[in-house]
């Protein structure tokens, strides 16, 4: 009865939540197809779909040329010290890039940033980070970590005796890297690209910032989406589906395309003892090596971390970096004597527990019944969890914004009246987090489960337990660092979250991410910067107690 | 196709040294097997053969030319070698065709000439007909013909095989062995291979190294290491070795006061306590001559039995024709017998 009961509510719960919202969004697009067609070509669409596109190819471009180099040096060289270059390198991919994108507008804005200003002063022609360039430049660095760890542990993967081999018949350390290692590691590093491209395409909060300092902002699918919603929510419907469209398809069609056609070249091999490969000699190349490694870690993290610190301290931000203009200031005002920020921090962390609290047991219960008892319906139920995950969030939060806009009321078996009223509350965002980071917790109960025989499940309900009591008492004790880990895994980006909140937030519902952007947009940089040094002291905490939790095998 | 020569051969990873002063001279065209239990050396010896692993002393000689020693080291891809490796190695991001045509294209041969030697490689490794196939369409016996062919197809100058077999189920091993056999006799080339396996070493080599802890034990003809082992060691890794507490002196071995045929081994006392080792096809049961001993347990095995037997607080195995029942009181003749040290207490 309880299972039923279970399953039947979490399926509902899906139906509503996500398959309505999706399909709404799907057949407003389909059904109008004239007016959509209409809007995909004007102008300011048409350039809007071609950033998208220019973004994409740059960022992963970049991502590329940094993170192939640093992910073989971190994994296949005898680089001293490899491991804690790994994670120093891993850095720049906890911070979300939001922030990172504020640190660029303090050190390049092209009024006053504090690196424009110090290349003024000898001289030198400064950058305007408010580009089309600027993106993929805090892209591009926040995203190369997805590239290093696919190459380094693509590599790790590699046996040994395959490169061996090459050696044996003849080919040089240099042919053996780009005949064989370099074509084996390629669908690896593919499959982290496809990654990049997704996140990209679908990022709101870097191109969000980095337009907004710009007489002509270079606006990208996903704030062309905003802006037509933010500017007449009516006639902007109709045009934002369009793009959503769009979107999807850029932002999940084509990655997917990629994986389904690197999958397909998935090499399989068969392996004896696995030989550890052995390091490549770096030799005199080690110095260049650290340097490289120092300058992206330095350049990716160090520097904005300290701007970010540097900003929130000083007490005039046009005034320059003087030991006058320093002070705890904004602290004060920003975090005690602000109410607006008192309450979104409020809601952002309760939001965030509860939002963690509930995904780590439906993730549980979902990947137990997908594990466990492996039918078609439950499969289906774990793939609908966590396919969210990649539909980027605009889009998510667009579908939503559509279907609970209006006060949605229905009859369930004849006498119960559902009578939802969502919109500008904080349960709107509490559904939205939740069905976007639901793959988490299902991810990590999954691998959980897979490591834990079922027979110890089943002598418990030989001994007498139901099934809801077995799982209470038996799998949950036993996966507990695994949903510990879930839960952290879920809080994190839910703490932080931007992308869904800025389209959903009512006027009585602030959370961080959307004061944050209020505060850099509307010209506090240094209140905003406050706010980030609180976010990123959050994040790398959470992080933190990850990887004390798993034994080093998440988080930082 | 060349000697191998290998002199005072030493790896040491840290301070663990794993091959501990290797002399070893293998005959150009000469089928050699390193043989011993995981962990005794005979990987890292063939793999600095290879030039995969750097020696921390002693000498190579390939052909007569020198390949590692102090101070000077030739990287493998100058040895013109050929390896196949215990996991196959066969690249999968390439056909069956390209792989082997893979040493030829790095050594520059022009390419209607290395299509024909691939072809010639693919067929004597019986695999035409798959050449445009990807590994991962082959089963294991196959993967494992497209490493040879590899192996073999640039003519190298020494083929070193790192458990060739170990991979491929029981009936297929057998299989290959005869046809491995066949064809590196057929081709001629000298050829090193590593085991642990000793029925494939004694049915594939012209002579075995036995090794052990980083040093060469014997090195023989199989018969040879199979009859006369030259210490404890060797005897009881190779085929089946019972043994018992025996008593030797001036006048031979015995056991229980019966005189026993036997030859020491190098490390055997002279005198004294001893143990008496022996094949069990190199004893027979009598009805009452001999050690007297009780039948614990009886196997049929077609052509004859082998029996367990109980001889005060040992148990050892003999093969015999003739019948008897389990529980009955025999005797037990032997006929050929090594004498050994002593048993560690």
């Amino acid at each position: 009865m309880t299972r039923r009961l279970t399953l039947g509510s979490l399926w509902a719960f899906f139906a509503l939540f996500v398959f309505v919202p999706l399909g709404g969004l799907l057949l407003r697009g389909l059904t109008s197809p004239a007016l959509a067609w209409q809007a995909l070509f004007e102008p300011l669409h048409l350039q809007a779909t071609a950033r998208t596109v220019a973004l994409t190819l740059g960022v992963t471009l970049i991502t590329l040329l940094l993170g192939v180099p640093i992910g073989w040096l971190v994994g296949r060289t005898d680089l001293p010290r490899a491991r804690a270059w790994r994670t120093a390198c891993m850095l720049p991919f906890l911070i979300p890039p939001y922030i990172s994108a504020i640190a660029w507008i303090s050190l390049l804005n092209p009024s006053s940033g504090l690196l424009n200003r110090g290349l003024a002063n000898l001289g030198l022609p400064g950058g305007d980070i408010y580009t089309l360039g600027g993106m993929i430049w805090v892209m591009g660095l926040a995203y190369t970590p997805l590239i290093m760890v696919a190459t380094a542990d693509t590599l790790a993967r590699m046996d040994a005796s395959l490169e061996e081999q090459a050696r044996i018949c003849g080919a040089s350390p240099w042919r053996v890297f780009s005949r064989i290692t370099l074509p084996m590691a390629t669908p690896g590093i593919l499959g982290g690209a496809s990654l990049v491209m997704a996140a990209t395409a679908a990022s709101f909060g870097v191109p969000y910032l980095l337009a907004s300092g710009s007489a002509e902002p270079p606006t990208v699918l996903t704030t062309r989406i905003y802006q037509t919603l933010d500017l007449d929510p009516a006639t902007g419907r109709p045009a934002a589906v369009a793009l959503c469209l769009v979107l999807l398809v850029l932002g999940i069609g084509i990655p997917l395309l990629m994986r389904r056609m690197v999958g397909r070249r998935q090499f399989t091999t068969v392996t004896g003892k696995a030989t550890r490969p052995k390091p490549f000699v770096l030799g005199r190349a080690r110095r260049p090596a650290q340097v490289l490694l120092g300058l992206y870690v330095g350049i990716g993290v160090l520097l904005p971390t300290v701007t970010i610190l540097v900003t929130s301290l000083m007490a005039n931000f046009g005034r320059g970096l003087t030991a006058a203009n320093l002070g705890l200031g904004h602290y004060r005002t920003v975090l005690f004597e602000r109410p607006e920020t008192l309450r979104s921090i409020g809601h952002s962390v309760l939001l965030a527990t509860v939002v963690a609290a509930v995904a780590v047991v439906v993730g549980l219960l979902v990947s137990w019944l997908a594990d466990r008892e492996p039918t078609r319906a439950h499969r289906t139920l774990s793939a609908v969890a966590s396919l969210p995950y990649a539909i980027p969030g605009t889009v998510l939060a667009l579908g939503m914004l559509l279907t609970f806009s209006v006060a949605v009321r229905f009859i369930l078996a004849d006498r119960l009246t559902v009578h939802l009223e969502l919109m500008d509350t904080l349960w709107i965002l509490g559904i939205a987090y939740l069905i976007k980071f639901l793959a988490f917790p299902v991810g990590s109960a999954a691998a959980g489960l897979k490591a834990t025989d079922a027979s110890l499940e089943q002598a418990a309900r030989l001994s007498g337990a139901t099934w809801a009591g077995t799982l209470r008492r038996i799998t949950l004790p036993l996966l507990s660092a695994d949903l510990a880990a879930a839960f952290f895994l879920v809080w994190i980006p839910a703490f932080s979250e931007v992308t869904m909140s800025i389209l959903l937030t009512g006027p009585d519902t602030p959370v961080v991410g959307t004061l944050l952007f209020h505060l850099q947009t509307y010209g506090d940089p240094p209140a905003a910067a406050v706010l980030a040094v609180l976010v990123m002291a959050l994040v790398l905490g959470g992080n933190l107690l990850l990887r004390r939790l798993t034994g080093g095998r998440l988080g930082l | 196709m060349a000697n191998v020569e290998l002199k005072g051969l030493r790896k040491a990873y840290g301070h663990n040294e794993v091959v501990k002063g290797i002399d070893l001279t293998i005959a150009d065209g000469e089928v050699v097997c390193l043989l011993g239990p995981s962990g005794c050396g005979k990987t890292t010896t063939l793999r600095m053969i290879a030039g995969l692993d750097e020696p921390t002393g002693g000498e190579v000689h390939i052909g007569g030319r020198p390949m590692s020693g102090p101070g000077w080291f030739v990287p493998p891809e100058e040895r013109q070698l050929g390896m196949v490796f215990q996991s196959y190695a066969v690249w999968p991001h390439m056909t069956v065709r390209d792989n082997v045509l893979f040493p030829l294209r790095i050594g520059g041969m022009a390419d209607t000439q290395a299509q024909a030697s691939v072809d010639a490689a693919l067929r004597r490794v019986q695999l035409q007909g798959l050449d445009a196939r990807y590994p991962h369409e082959l089963s294991g016996g196959q993967q494992q013909r497209v490493a040879f062919a590899r192996a073999i197809v640039a003519r190298p100058r020494v083929l070193l095989l790192d458990e060739p077999l170990s991979n491929l189920d029981a009936k297929l091993r057998e299989e290959l062995r005869d046809e491995l056999r066949a064809l590196v006799k057929d081709i001629g080339v000298t050829v090193v291979f590593v085991t642990h396996d000793q029925e494939e070493a004694l049915t594939l080599a012209d002579r075995v190294a036995v090794m052990d802890h980083g040093r060469i034990q014997q090195v023989a003809p199989p018969p040879q290491l199979y009859h006369q082992p030259s210490n404890a060691l060797v005897a009881r890794f190779v085929g089946t070795l019972n043994e018992l507490s025996a008593t030797t002196g001036p006048e031979g071995t015995a056991v229980q006061g019966h005189r026993v045929p036997t030859r020491p081994v190098q490390d055997a006392p002279r005198e004294g306590p001893c143990q008496l080792g022996f094949r069990p096809e190199a004893a027979h049961l009598h009805a009452s001559e001999g050690v007297p001993a009780v039948i614990a347990a009886r196997t049929f095995l077609g052509p004859t039995n082998r029996y367990r037997l109980q001889i005060g607080e040992e148990q050892v195995v003999v093969d015999d024709d003739a019948t008897f029942e389990v529980g009955r009181q025999v005797h037990l003749r032997i006929d050929r017998a090594l004498t050994l040290p002593p048993a560690q207490p």
